[in-house]
This record gives C-alpha cells, sequence and structure tokens, in this order.
C-alpha cells in the first residue's frame, strides 16, 4: 500500500503540471480533477470507507462543474509560457525539496521523542519513518510551486482558479502528512470545502465567459464607477437665479 | 434535533431556496425570498436558544456534534444572534429600498455565511474550524454571481484568490503549527542538546504566527491587501457591503487568533522580530487608510477605508503574544463588525436617497435626514467608544499588550485616525445643501392632505357594484388631491429618479379604506363564496396599501433601520449585551493534537 501512495504522490504532482500547462482548457480541469481526488489518500494510515467515499465525491463534483463551466469555452488558451517540460521540471524540483524537507522533519521528531507533554499526537506517521508523508510533503511541494505563479500573475479566470484548488490541495496533502491520523469529521468537512471551491471556480468561469465570452481577466474594467474628482457644486446651484427664472 | 443541528439546516435551506428562487423572478422570487427572511428570523431565535455555557477542556458539552467536535458557546450564540438581527435589519433596507432585486444575493449569501460562522466557532478542531471559516469568504461569490456590470469578473477573480488563499493558509497553519509546538515543547524536555532543534521549531512558530495575521490581513484587506475592497465596493450591490467586509472577516479572524492563542502562546517564545513587523503594518494601515478615507471622494471607498483601518487593530490580538490579548480582541473583531454594518448601511441608504456616491456632492445631507444623522452619531460612538465601554476598553487593551508606552499610546492615537472621516461627514452634512441633496425626499412625515370620503348609495345600483364604484371614486379622489399637493410642493423623489410616490399612487388612502356597503348582507342574499371573495380581496388591497406606504415612507423606514443597527451596535460597544464575558471564553479544543 505504501508504494501505491507513494506513486499516487507522483501522479498527483504530474497531474498538477499538466494542470497548468495544459493549453485545452478541459485539460486543464482533469488535471486539478485528478490532483484534488489523488491528494485526499495521501495518508497514512489511510482515512476509513466514508470519507474515502466523501472526499472522491467532493472531488468528482467539484471537477465536474468546472468541466461544465467549460463547456462554451473556446480552445485553445494561453497556457504557462514554460510548457509542460518546464512545469515537470518545476514540480521535480519541488518533489525532491519537499521529501527532504519532511525527511529533515521526520529526524527532528524522532530525535526528540521523549517523555514531554507533546510526545503523542503529532505526525506519528513521519516520526516513524513511513515514505507516505514524505511523498505528501513532496507533492504539497509540488503543487505550491506550480500553483503559487497562477495565483499571483493571473491572467485568466481557469488559471487562477486552478491554481488556487492546487494550493488547497496542497493544504490537505500537508495536513494529512502532519496529524496522527485522519479524523471522519473533518474529512468530511475537507469534502464539503472542496466541492465548494470547484463550485466558485466554476461559476467564475461562467461569468467570465459570459460577460466576455473567454477566460481572460481584463484588469481596470471595475474602476467606471468610482468617483475620482471633486464635483462642483455650483454647477448645480441650490436655489434658481431669478434672471434665468422664466 | 438540538438547536445547533436546526440553525444549519434552516440556515442552509433558506439560503439554497432564496438563491434559487430569488434569481427566477416573480412568484418564486417572493416566495423564496419570504423563506429566507423567515429563516433569518429563526436562525437568529435558535441562536439565542442555544446553550451558552463554556465546555471544559476534553470533555462535550451539551447540543453538541459528532462527539463534540461542534459545540455551542457563549461566543458563538451572542455573534450568531447579532449577525442574524443585523442581516434582518439590512434585509429590510434592501427589500424597502430596491425590492427583490435588492434582495437577490444579499439574502442567500448572508445565510450561508452565518452558517459557515456558525460552524467555524462551534469547532473544537483548528482544522475544521479553519476550513469552515475559510470557506465562509466564499459567500461572496454569491453575491458577485447575483451582481451585473463591467466589474463583476475581476472583482471575483480578486474574491476568489483570497477566498481560497485563506482557507489553504489556515488549514496550513492549523496543520503545521501543533507540530512545530511539540518539537519545541520536547527540545525543552529532553535537555541543552535538543535546544538548537527547539530553537528551529520556535522559528517556525513565529512564522507561522505571521501566516495568521496575514491570513487576518488578506480577509480584512488591511494594507498591503487594500487593493480588493474598493474594487469590490464598485462591482457589487451596496447593500451587501456590511456582509462582505464586516462580517466574513470575522470568522477567519477568531480562528486566526485561535491558533495563535491556542499553540503559540503557551510557549512563550521571545518572537519580538514578529510582534515588530505586525504592529508596524498595523501603524502603516491605520495611519495610510485613515488618510485614504478622509480625502477620498468617493463615498463607497471611504468606508471601505475606514473597515480596513478597524479591522487592522485586531491584528494587534495576535502581536501581542498574550493570553490577556484573547478576549480584547474577540470583543474588538464583534465590535468592528456591527459598528461597521451601521456604518455601511449609512453609506447604502445615504447612497441610495441622494442617489450619489460622491462625498462633496453629499453637502447639507443632515438638514433633510435627522434619523440618518442620529444613526451616523450613534456609529460613531459605538465605533469609538467612551471610556468605560467595551470599545474603548478593549482598544486600549489591545494596543498596552502589544507594545509598551510611548507605542502604546502611538497606536491608541493612530487608532482614533479614522475619527476625521466620520466628524467630515457630519460638517459636511450640516452646510448648505447641494441640489442633490435638495431634491431627495426628506425624511420629515409630510403627509398631503386627504380627503374624507363617505359612502354615496346610488340608485339602482347593488351592493356589489357600489362597493367597487365607491372604491373607485375614493382612490380617485384621493389621488387627484394628493396629485394637487405633490404638484404644489415639487416633491420628487431621490431614490430611482422617479415622480414622488405620493403623487403617482392612485390607491385610495387609509382612512377610506374598508367601506361598508350599504344594507345589512343577509338581506342581500349574499352567499358564502361571495363573502370569501371579498375578504380575499380586502386582505389583498390591504397588503397592497401598506406596500405602497412602505414605498411612500421608505426614507423614514430605511433611516430608521439604520438607526436601529447602530443602537444595536452601540449596545455592543457598551457591553450592556455581554460580549467581555462571552470573548473571554477559553477555547476549547478537544480533538486536535493541539490540546495536548
Amino acid at each position: 500500500m505504501t508504494i501505491i501512495l507513494v506513486f499516487l504522490a507522483v501522479v498527483v504532482a504530474g497531474a498538477a503540471s499538466v494542470t497548468v500547462s495544459a493549453q485545452q482548457p478541459r485539460l486543464a480541469a482533469l488535471g486539478v480533477l485528478v490532483a484534488m481526488a489523488g491528494s485526499a489518500y495521501i495518508a497514512d494510515p489511510l482515512p476509513d470507507l466514508v470519507a474515502i467515499v466523501a472526499r472522491l465525491t467532493g472531488a468528482v463534483l467539484a471537477g465536474y462543474l468546472i468541466w461544465v463551466s467549460l463547456r462554451e469555452a473556446e480552445a485553445p488558451t494561453a497556457g504557462w509560457q514554460i510548457g509542460w517540460p518546464g512545469a515537470a521540471a518545476i514540480a521535480v524540483a519541488a518533489f525532491v525539496i519537499g521529501w527532504l524537507a519532511a525527511t529533515a522533519l521526520g529526524g527532528d521528531l524522532a530525535t526528540v521523542a521523549g517523555e514531554g507533554p507533546s510526545a503523542t499526537g503529532v505526525a506519528t506517521a513521519l516520526a516513524d519513518g513511513s515514505l507516505v508523508p514524505r511523498a505528501g510533503i513532496g507533492a504539497a511541494a509540488a503543487l505550491i510551486a506550480l500553483g503559487a505563479a497562477p495565483v499571483l500573475i493571473a491572467r485568466d479566470v481557469l488559471r487562477l482558479g486552478s491554481g488556487l484548488l492546487l494550493l488547497l490541495s496542497a493544504a490537505d496533502l500537508v495536513r494529512h502528512a502532519l496529524v496522527a491520523e485522519p479524523d471522519r469529521v473533518v474529512e468530511l468537512g475537507m469534502a464539503v470545502v472542496v466541492a465548494i471551491s470547484g463550485a466558485a471556480v466554476a461559476g467564475l468561469v461562467h461569468g467570465s465567459l459570459k460577460h466576455y465570452g473567454d477566460l481572460v481577466i481584463r484588469p481596470g474594467t471595475g474602476q467606471r464607477f468610482a468617483i475620482r474628482h471633486r464635483s462642483a457644486d455650483e454647477a448645480h446651484p441650490r436655489r434658481a437665479r431669478p434672471d434665468l427664472a422664466e | 434535533m438540538t438547536p445547533l443541528v436546526a440553525l444549519l439546516v434552516i440556515g442552509s435551506l433558506g439560503a439554497a431556496g432564496s438563491a434559487w428562487g430569488l434569481s427566477r423572478g416573480e412568484r418564486a422570487a417572493r416566495l423564496t425570498a419570504t423563506g429566507g427572511v423567515i429563516a433569518l428570523i429563526l436562525v437568529a431565535v435558535l441562536a439565542l436558544a442555544l446553550d451558552g455555557s463554556p465546555g471544559t477542556q476534553g470533555q462535550p458539552v451539551d447540543q453538541s456534534l459528532f462527539a463534540g467536535r461542534l459545540a455551542p458557546n457563549g461566543y458563538l450564540r451572542l455573534v450568531v444572534a447579532l449577525w442574524a438581527i443585523d442581516a434582518l435589519l439590512i434585509t429590510a433596507v434592501a427589500a424597502i429600498s430596491d425590492g427583490l432585486d435588492g434582495m437577490r444575493g444579499v439574502l442567500p449569501a448572508t445565510l450561508i455565511a452565518i452558517v459557515g460562522g456558525t460552524l467555524a466557532f462551534a469547532a473544537r478542531d483548528l482544522t475544521l474550524a479553519a476550513a469552515a471559516a475559510g470557506i465562509t469568504g466564499l459567500a461572496a461569490m454569491v453575491v458577485l454571481a447575483a451582481a451585473t456590470g463591467p466589474g463583476v469578473v475581476i472583482a471575483g477573480a480578486r474574491e476568489l484568490r483570497v477566498s481560497l488563499l485563506v482557507p489553504a493558509l489556515l488549514i496550513g497553519v492549523a496543520a503545521a503549527a501543533p507540530v512545530a509546538a511539540s518539537i519545541v515543547l520536547r527540545g525543552v524536555t529532553a535537555g541543552a542538546d535538543q535546544i538548537g532543534i527547539g530553537d528551529e521549531a520556535g522559528g517556525a512558530l513565529g512564522l507561522l504566527a505571521l501566516a495568521s495575521a496575514i491570513v487576518i490581513a488578506m480577509r480584512y484587506g488591511v494594507i498591503p491587501f487594500h487593493v480588493r475592497v474598493p474594487r469590490l465596493a464598485d462591482a457589487v450591490p451596496r447593500l451587501s457591503l456590511p456582509l462582505l467586509l464586516a462580517w466574513i472577516p470575522l470568522p477567519v479572524a477568531v480562528v486566526g487568533l485561535a491558533i495563535t492563542d491556542r499553540v503559540i502562546t503557551p510557549l512563550a517564545l521571545p518572537l519580538d522580530g514578529e510582534r515588530s513587523i505586525v504592529v508596524v503594518v498595523v501603524l502603516i494601515s491605520l495611519a495610510a487608510t485613515a488618510l485614504g478615507a478622509f480625502f477620498q471622494d468617493d463615498l463607497r471607498h471611504a468606508m471601505g477605508y475606514v473597515v480596513i483601518a478597524d479591522g487592522s487593530f485586531a491584528l494587534l490580538g495576535i502581536a501581542a503574544f498574550d493570553s490577556e490579548a484573547w478576549g480584547p480582541a474577540r470583543t474588538w473583531l464583534v465590535i468592528v463588525a456591527v459598528s461597521k454594518t451601521a456604518l455601511l448601511a449609512w453609506s447604502a441608504v445615504a447612497e441610495a436617497r441622494f442617489q450619489t456616491r460622491s462625498i462633496p456632492d453629499l453637502r447639507g445631507w443632515v438638514r433633510g435626514s435627522p434619523i440618518l444623522a442620529a444613526a451616523l452619531v450613534v456609529t460613531t460612538a459605538a465605533t469609538f467608544g467612551i471610556p468605560g465601554w467595551r470599545a474603548f476598553t478593549a482598544r486600549a487593551d489591545l494596543a498596552s499588550l502589544a507594545v509598551d508606552t510611548p507605542w502604546s499610546w502611538l497606536l491608541m492615537v493612530a487608532g482614533l485616525a479614522t475619527l476625521p472621516t466620520y466628524l467630515r461627514l457630519l460638517v459636511l452634512g450640516a452646510g448648505t445643501a447641494t441640489s442633490t441633496v435638495s431634491r431627495a425626499t426628506p425624511e420629515r412625515i409630510a403627509r398631503a392632505w386627504r380627503p374624507e370620503v363617505l359612502p354615496i348609495e346610488r340608485e339602482r345600483t347593488s351592493a356589489a357594484s357600489t362597493r367597487g364604484e365607491v372604491a373607485a371614486t375614493a382612490a380617485s379622489e384621493a389621488g387627484r388631491a394628493t396629485e394637487e399637493v405633490a404638484h404644489d410642493t415639487g416633491g420628487h423623489d431621490g431614490e430611482g429618479g422617479e415622480p414622488d410616490d405620493r403623487s403617482a399612487d392612485r390607491t385610495p388612502p387609509p382612512d377610506a379604506a374598508p367601506i361598508e356597503t350599504t344594507g345589512p348582507e343577509g338581506a342581500t342574499g349574499r352567499r358564502t363564496a361571495d363573502r370569501a371573495a371579498a375578504a380575499t380581496r380586502r386582505a389583498v388591497d390591504r397588503a397592497h396599501r401598506l406596500a405602497v406606504a412602505i414605498r411612500r415612507d421608505r426614507a423614514i423606514l430605511t433611516a430608521s433601520a439604520v438607526l436601529a443597527l447602530a443602537i444595536v451596535a452601540a449596545l455592543t460597544s457598551s457591553g450592556a449585551l455581554g460580549i467581555a464575558a462571552a470573548a473571554t471564553e477559553p477555547t476549547v479544543i478537544v480533538s486536535t493534537q493541539s490540546s495536548d
């Protein structure tokens, strides 16, 4: 099972690369769906069956809503200018860094494990040397590295939304790696969060297509209502001047 | 079903129903809007019915859910009740001002946000609380989905960025902070050879505290995250701003403070560098947003900057790194929410009545709007408080706990930096009225003379037809009379630029309403069906007359609602509602590793 979960972490990082580099909007949506769904299961021990089903449902619902919202999107989009090889290279580098950082953290936890007041209940799998949380943190690092650019310098709403969903999945991976064991209620909550987040991204994509016919973010389009200058009240005298009255 | 479950279910159903129905219009919109308002009322009642007694560590309390992972508490009870009451008043203003259109987006988003906030306040697990608080921000997307205009997409993109970054960061911090804290504790326990590892973890905890502060800053729009706020203010309906700017950041801020208070503060780490960074950001934000608000000519933008200034003060709750700051910080957050709700509602009503967002064009607004002026004065008092009020005490406590004198005095003075903006609005309002203000509907009730109409029985006319004709005659007479009076006074409604309803209305006045037909009903042989139809007609007539009266008097009604919001804010600010006791409740966490 450990090998499968480590492989799943690699798949998640690969899906994130596809998400940010794809020029076909629906391919990007597929990538983010795989990343969201996969990141729910990279945990040691695995969540229980109810939590697994809930997380899968939440991820699929989110991905489906984004998929549907892209029905009228014109392909292709700009994608990431560095292309999929660049994205893959960033993902591999971040994955390795994350893995090494997790190994160091696990070593620290194992070194200072003692009789202290916090001797139990924190990142037990990581402290025990399990490969799953290391792979999880590696995948989280890859998702953060790939998702940060579209979020900070967003050019279209799909890339922005995909980047945000990748960051949310990264937070989920970190959580799974650092908790003692997955909690069913929290997993249910995260399933709802993922589904609602996907719905929000789909709503924004739909709104962009509806208003502009494409996915491009146009800065400055919201400023026309703002009051920029002081108005001259003298142009609107309170009482009409007698000489102008008819 | 416990009150907490009922609250969550009713709030969710009300949100879903009103979101669906209000977008469809016509009968569905009316029905679901009514349902949404009823849901809001029930939420307020259920919130007050919650068990407010704080639970003890590790023990589920009554009315809890999921084996104690969600449990009511006094803070939840007070905050959700205040939120629902404020939302009811805002919804009333929206309905009176803009009808069903005004409620579209605002009503479902409010209900969704209240449900999310309830989950965040009730959660005894940091991750659960972080997820719920963060996702509450997505209620803004509901408002934006119902809005139209060129700025909706860009504002939506900015809002989505904040709304999803916040939960991602909070969840990450909530997961990582207990691990770092654990390493610090174990390092200290294990001995001197492990102190180096503990120091590294201590540094990591400082960064996580900064991340918590960044999350709160992002949600409130504290500098340098302020650009989002004016763009959002431009894009959304004016009456949604209290929800988006004042209430939605509250759960996020409470959870961010909880992470710091629960995990980082007890370790008593030397985090002076982190404290300095946060305090400097607060000072810059207070000064810059206060200046921006004062010199800003756009009413919405100015109010947005005022909210940012007050919201940034809450960051001092993190900068203090002191468990004593927990109560004042949570008190301050509620005071910000209720007082800014009143301020933003004042702004929305003023904008609607005077048909302008330009502050210079509002000169003289006080003269025709004494109730609105009173609301602004009370709101100002609620914001700054007087010595002895909770608002004043919380502000002073946060400043003194974050830094020593004389810096705490500087923070106190900077906290008052938005006062000139309030004074500007009041002083400007006392000046000579601009034409924009002059042509708006005044608040005072200047009812037109209404003719007294007596029932007239004409020969060879049945009772039924007599009823209709008399009513028509009454309507015609009343309409003609009011039209003449309105024409003489030059009455003009500023809201929407339409002629005054008093002149446009052709319905009979209330005193001519229940016109009795002549002759005993039994004698006319009217059947039961006729009586039922007549009763229905009378009920519809009364409802129509009430709607006309509300629309006619909407200036005074909306101003009164704003005054009510201001009074709620003042009561909260003074401490009369028991906010201090509720806010100082300890965080109770039963199911996360941070509880050890």
